[in-house]
């Protein structure tokens, strides 16, 4: 009896070991690790870019008139 | 586009209303805040799409990331900004390592002698695949600095972040410190060498992952043309090693690919 209980035990115990619950919540730290590096890495490249400078009425005026003339 | 600026404005101005309450009279004008899109978009091919110490898959990847921001300024030193950003990884053949992310964050800034330091906040949500299971939700505290020197046609940009994650799940939460160097050295008008030594370093504190401590060591290296003042292309390869003291938590992973990279 207790050779068979031991084993129901351990069996138990691999059991839940195997369980995707607790794959899927000790792999919580290893998600998203080649994507926060991926946009660390994105982040310095935008850092070099810049954006259109947007003009102002003013400005929009100014370069027609100039046309004009 | 008018109108989100005129939104952005006063929203702008809201914010602003604590900044001002000291001495108006003093204070010179704070600039009108500033929409701005950010699309970036790359396939990638990796020789170890499952980051596994031995269960190793060769994979192509997509990869785009998305940005929205609002920048502005609280007073003539501090500048603010609030963003939402989202991004996946799509794998072609080996789905199981697709995973996305979605975030809102917020992020302060102040020029300490010559140091860009920023305070920032996310509110992270975590799924596998592409938006199909939600895996955690997280905040992320940080603290992040960094400056460029320019010597010729070199810039070097020593960059240092640090901060904690909080998340539903205790397994995800850890500390993480970032160390990074990216180097640019200019060929020609438009051509550029590109190289990024990086380490990542992960104490983690929760759940069946606590005491493990990761190590990532990584570099890349690329050429980039700028198409545009908004618009650049980057083909790199990036070699990256993951120690820890969970040995089943090693993998060494190559990847290389062109990324696009677009400002509006």
């Amino acid at each position: 009896m207790k050779p068979m209980l031991i084993l129901a035990a351990m069996t138990g115990i691999l059991l839940v070991m195997a369980s995707p619950s607790v794959a899927q919540r000790s792999e919580a730290g290893d998600r998203g690790v080649r994507l926060e590096t991926n946009a660390l890495l994105t982040d310095v490249r935008r850092e070099r870019l810049k954006k259109p400078a947007a003009r102002s009425g003013a400005a929009v005026k100014a370069k027609r008139r100039i046309k004009v003339d | 586009m008018r109108k989100l600026n005129a939104l952005a404005g006063a929203v702008g101005l809201l914010g602003m209303q604590p900044a001002w309450a000291g001495d108006e009279a003093t204070q010179p004008l704070p600039q009108r805040p500033a929409w701005g899109a950010f699309v970036s978009f790359s396939p990638t091919y990796s020789n170890n799409a499952l980051l596994s110490r031995s269960d190793r898959r060769r994979d192509i990847y997509a990869n785009p990331d998305v940005m929205l921001r609002l920048d502005g300024k609280l007073s003539s030193d501090i500048s603010y900004r609030l963003y939402g950003r989202s991004s996946f990884n799509a794998f072609a053949e080996e789905t199981f390592a697709s995973e996305t992310f979605a975030l809102v964050g917020a992020r302060l800034t102040k020029t300490l002698w010559d140091w860009r330091t920023s305070v920032s906040f996310e509110h992270r949500f975590e799924y596998s695949g592409v938006y199909r299971d939600l895996l955690f939700i997280a905040d992320d505290l940080m603290i992040s600095t960094t400056r460029d020197y320019s010597w010729g046609p070199f810039t070097v940009s020593p960059t240092a972040q640090f901060g904690y994650r909080f998340a539903d799940v205790a397994e995800a939460e850890r500390y993480r410190l970032d160390l990074l160097l990216p180097i640019e050295a200019k060929l020609m008008s438009r051509w550029s060498i590109v190289a990024t030594p990086l380490l990542e370093a992960y104490w983690f504190t929760g759940g069946l992952n606590d005491g493990r401590q990761d190590i990532v060591y990584s570099a890349s290296l690329g050429l980039r043309y700028s198409i545009a003042s908004n618009m650049s292309l980057t083909t790199s390869a990036n070699y990256e090693w993951r120690t820890s003291n969970v040995p089943l938590r090693h993998y060494r992973d190559f990847e290389i690919g062109p990324r696009l990279d677009l400002a509006f």
